[in-house]
């Protein structure tokens, strides 16, 4: 007994002094890691802007209605409020009365957001959707059939519809429109389901498009978004045959109790890495996250046009006024986590075969096995057996 | 020529063939890339990675002692594979798993010596869920596990100072392992055994310091509290995108995000538990029990993450050795088995650990609706079933619980996954 524990010490002094001594030293390069902070160039904080275009909804507004046929309808103006009002007869097929607001003019070069308060009869459904030109006529959708905001069940109260104008048109056409492009019309609709009949209404009380404004990051300031850059030299020492295989942030974090944000990992508009949604701790404001290239599902509402890499942290509930990174660690291998990828699917069939033979298979019939062989052994059973 | 072994020597060698036949040619795609990474950067660049290491230092240092080996071969020119999408080489993930299979081999004897027996020993060695996660998985519990278990091994030796700092060493390689710690504690303090309890306590705090002072030196305190500690205690920042694999998380997710700390809450209520009936009972079959019972109730009413499901082998094994329950011990096979076939085809989704990329779906077992609610509830169900066995009079094992099992899958299959339960109630 005492030489087995010897044997183990010899192995365990044998194997540290080889952990000491081959630090560093083995030849292959089959894994990076590259510390973020050490390029860092700056951090910008986003944050509601000027308005840069608005209805003041008085009878001298341009909105125009588009019922469908069978239905009727009609606006009326309040107070700095427009109401449209509608009938749908009970139909075996979907209904819509529409309103439009065309010959407006934002440019997305402005990163628009548009806010919008309506107050939908509850029970019917109702939706908002922008469209717009690119340079040469060319026409394009800010809106998408899944997005929040199409076919949304009217409540009876006042709700605010918050859009991010160039996120809906890139997320609605797979690639942001061209620069210059504008929002030339506003549709807002009210919509029956088949068999659903009466008076319906829906009151718009404000609409405005606002710019984002982007603005060096000061502690206070409470900010919707912020873009932490990397400088050129990061670009430079990320390896071109290994790929990101995860990203470490520590950081403090501050806001409205009502946060929720997310970090995005970005090239341009390529989102790299993705991580969680996380909320404020009570206990500290020291966060970490974890951001991988297999979680990249979103598009982050900040981002940056330029062709550099930086990581997007998105409030999508309230908003950030305190920031401080401790840690950004980059982390490459030369085959990362792959959810898909081909198999040739006899070798897939040996493999799970293979799989199941040694995973479930023989333990099972060991155990069984031995379980014949060892029923009647008593505590001090020390019987010897032979193998061939 | 006839080669003489033992029982002993028969039982660990057939199992080390059968883990070494799996242990090169699967992987958790993203844990076993994590520990890779760590070891080759510090092999290969120097950087001593323990700041973004996702676990506790210790794990981190035997895996360099046992990665180290490895190490020297590829300084010499050794040309590893790379098998289809797995992250980590070939002769690289035995490395990586050496430590834990040597570890299933430990409580293999530990389990043997306590119990003074061959099969219960066994039964452990050839549970499928053994298998799975120190050979194919390549997770670390087998480690804590075995501290725990020569903690116990410790403690029948009357040795209870020592066993103390196994319990120690035990929740330095994974926070679970502080739980025996825990019901020690509380057991000298209400007995007014001050004089061992304060040592206890100084054996449990030098560990302590000692798993946190790395982590200091490298500036990553904030790091590993925030994202061990307080995960671990269910004081996480995350609000979605991560998983639950509890059953009642993900069923109840509306009602349970009122109960607070919940984790805390159920090592309250063990401990309490374990603090009445340590009064009368012995020691170790008291300790066995209530530490079965704490990962039971963690892995019920916590994030459960599946890894966990295997602590309850090698305790239930010896619970149910120390008090003549055999229906328990042959119950950790089924429930090994039947819980590697539900981690394997839902909450894994199988072929992440055998081709490293989840691009094939068996029919009918795999990539259905809300296979993780199906899991969560097979996994319950389990849970439960063990937990029967625990409280109930000894008796034998019966061919008929498979059977059950098998319904009870069935069952939630149908409800949660054809009927769609969760949909109905709005939490899928």
């Amino acid at each position: 007994m005492k030489r087995r524990y010897q044997a183990v010490i010899i192995l365990v002094v044998l194997f540290a002094s080889l952990v000491l001594v081959f630090r560093g030293s083995v030849p292959q390069n089959n894994a990076t890691q590259i510390e973020g902070t050490s390029h860092l160039q700056s951090i910008d904080g986003t944050t509601l802007g000027p308005e840069i275009w608005s209805d003041n909804l008085t009878a001298q507004s341009r909105w125009q209605v588009y019922p469908d046929k069978g239905t009727s309808s009609y606006i009326t103006y309040g107070s700095n409020s427009l109401n449209l009002t509608a009938y749908f007869p009970a139909v075996p097929y979907p209904q819509a009365v529409s309103i439009y607001r065309r010959s407006i003019n934002v440019s997305l070069n402005d990163e628009p957001i548009s806010i919008t308060i309506v107050n939908a009869t509850r029970g019917i459904h109702y939706g908002e959707r922008f469209s717009g030109l690119e340079p040469g006529n060319v026409t394009f959708n800010a809106w998408y059939e899944s997005d929040s905001f199409q076919h949304r069940l009217g409540q009876g109260t006042n709700e605010n519809l918050t859009t991010n104008l160039a996120l809906n048109s890139y997320l609605a056409n797979g690639q942001l429109p061209s620069t210059d492009s504008n929002i030339t019309s506003i549709k807002l609709y009210i919509e029956a389901t088949p068999g659903q009949s009466g008076w319906f209404s829906l009151i718009l009380s404000h609409i405005a498009v606002l710019a984002t404004q982007r603005e060096p990051y000061v502690n206070g300031v409470a900010y919707n978004g912020l873009i932490v850059r990397l400088n050129s030299a990061f670009d430079a020492s990320s390896p071109t045959d290994e790929s990101l295989f995860q990203i470490y942030a520590g950081y403090r974090i501050g806001g409205t109790t009502n946060l929720q944000y997310r970090l995005f990992f970005l090239k341009g508009l390529h989102v790299e890495a993705e991580g969680y949604v996380y909320h404020l701790k009570s206990i500290s404001d020291y966060e970490e996250a974890n951001l991988l290239p297999q979680n990249v599902h979103d598009f982050p509402s900040v981002y940056s046009h330029s062709n550099e890499s930086y990581i997007s942290v998105v409030a999508l509930q309230g908003s950030i006024n305190y920031f401080q990174l401790d840690t950004l660690t980059f982390q490459f291998l030369p085959q990362t986590v792959s959810v898909s990828g081909y198999v040739d699917p006899n070798f897939a069939q040996f493999l799970y075969s293979y799989y199941i033979v040694f995973l479930f298979v023989l333990p099972i019939v060991m155990t069984l096995l031995f379980t014949g062989a060892f029923r009647n052994e008593t505590a001090s059973d020390q019987e010897t057996t032979s193998n061939p | 020529m006839r080669l003489h072994l033992t029982k002993k020597q028969l039982v660990i060698l057939s199992g080390l063939g059968i883990r070494f036949a799996l242990a090169p040619v699967t992987g958790h795609a993203y844990d076993t890339g994590v520990f890779a990474f760590a070891q080759r950067v510090y092999f290969e660049n120097g950087i001593v990675g323990l700041k973004t290491f996702p676990t506790l230092p210790p794990i981190y240092f035997v895996q360099l002692l046992f990665y180290a080996p490895y190490a020297v071969l590829e300084s010499l020119g050794l040309h590893d594979y790379q098998l289809l999408y797995h992250t980590s080489f070939m002769i690289e993930a035995v490395f990586l798993k050496i430590p834990y299979i040597l570890a299933d081999i430990a409580i293999f004897v530990v389990i043997q010596r306590i119990t003074g027996r061959l099969l219960p020993a066994t039964l452990f060695f050839f549970n499928p869920l053994t298998i799975y996660e120190s050979s194919v998985w390549g997770i670390y519990d087998p480690l804590m596990l075995f501290a725990v278990v020569f903690g116990l091994l410790l403690l029948k030796r009357n040795s209870v100072l020592m066993s103390s700092l196994a319990f120690s060493l035990a929740g330095a390689l994974k926070l679970f392992g502080f739980l025996p710690l825990m019901f020690v504690l509380l057991k000298n303090l209400i007995t007014r055994r001050f004089h061992t309890f304060g040592l206890q306590f100084l054996l449990g705090t030098l560990i302590i310091g000692g798993v946190v002072a790395p982590i200091l030196l490298v500036g990553g305190f904030y790091l590993f509290l925030t994202g061990f500690v307080l995960r671990f205690i269910g004081l996480s920042g995350v609000t979605s995108g991560t998983v639950n694999y509890s059953i009642v998380y993900l069923l109840l997710s509306g009602q349970v995000k009122y109960v607070p700390y919940p984790t805390l809450l159920i090592l309250v209520v063990v401990s309490l538990f374990y603090a009445l009936e340590s009064r009368k009972g012995s020691s170790l079959t008291v300790l066995a029990k209530w530490t079965l019972i704490g990962a039971i109730f963690l892995n019920i009413f916590s994030q459960a993450e599946p890894q966990w499901i295997a602590w309850t082998i090698p305790l239930a094994i010896i619970y149910g050795s120390l008090t003549g329950r055999t229906g328990l011990q042959f119950y950790t096979c089924v429930y090994g088995t039947a819980s590697v076939f539900l981690q394997d085809t839902q909450s894994q989704t199988g072929g992440f650990e055998i081709l490293g990329t989840k691009t094939f779906n068996l029919p009918f077992i795999m990539g259905y609706t809300n296979t993780l609610f199906v899991y969560g509830m097979t996994t319950f169900v389990l849970l439960l079933l063990m937990l029967v066995y625990v409280f109930q009079r000894p008796v034998k094992f019966k061919v008929e619980i498979i059977a059950f099992v098998i319904l009870a899958y069935l069952q939630a299959y149908f409800w949660l996954s054809i009927v769609n339960v969760p949909r109905i109630l709005g939490v899928a």
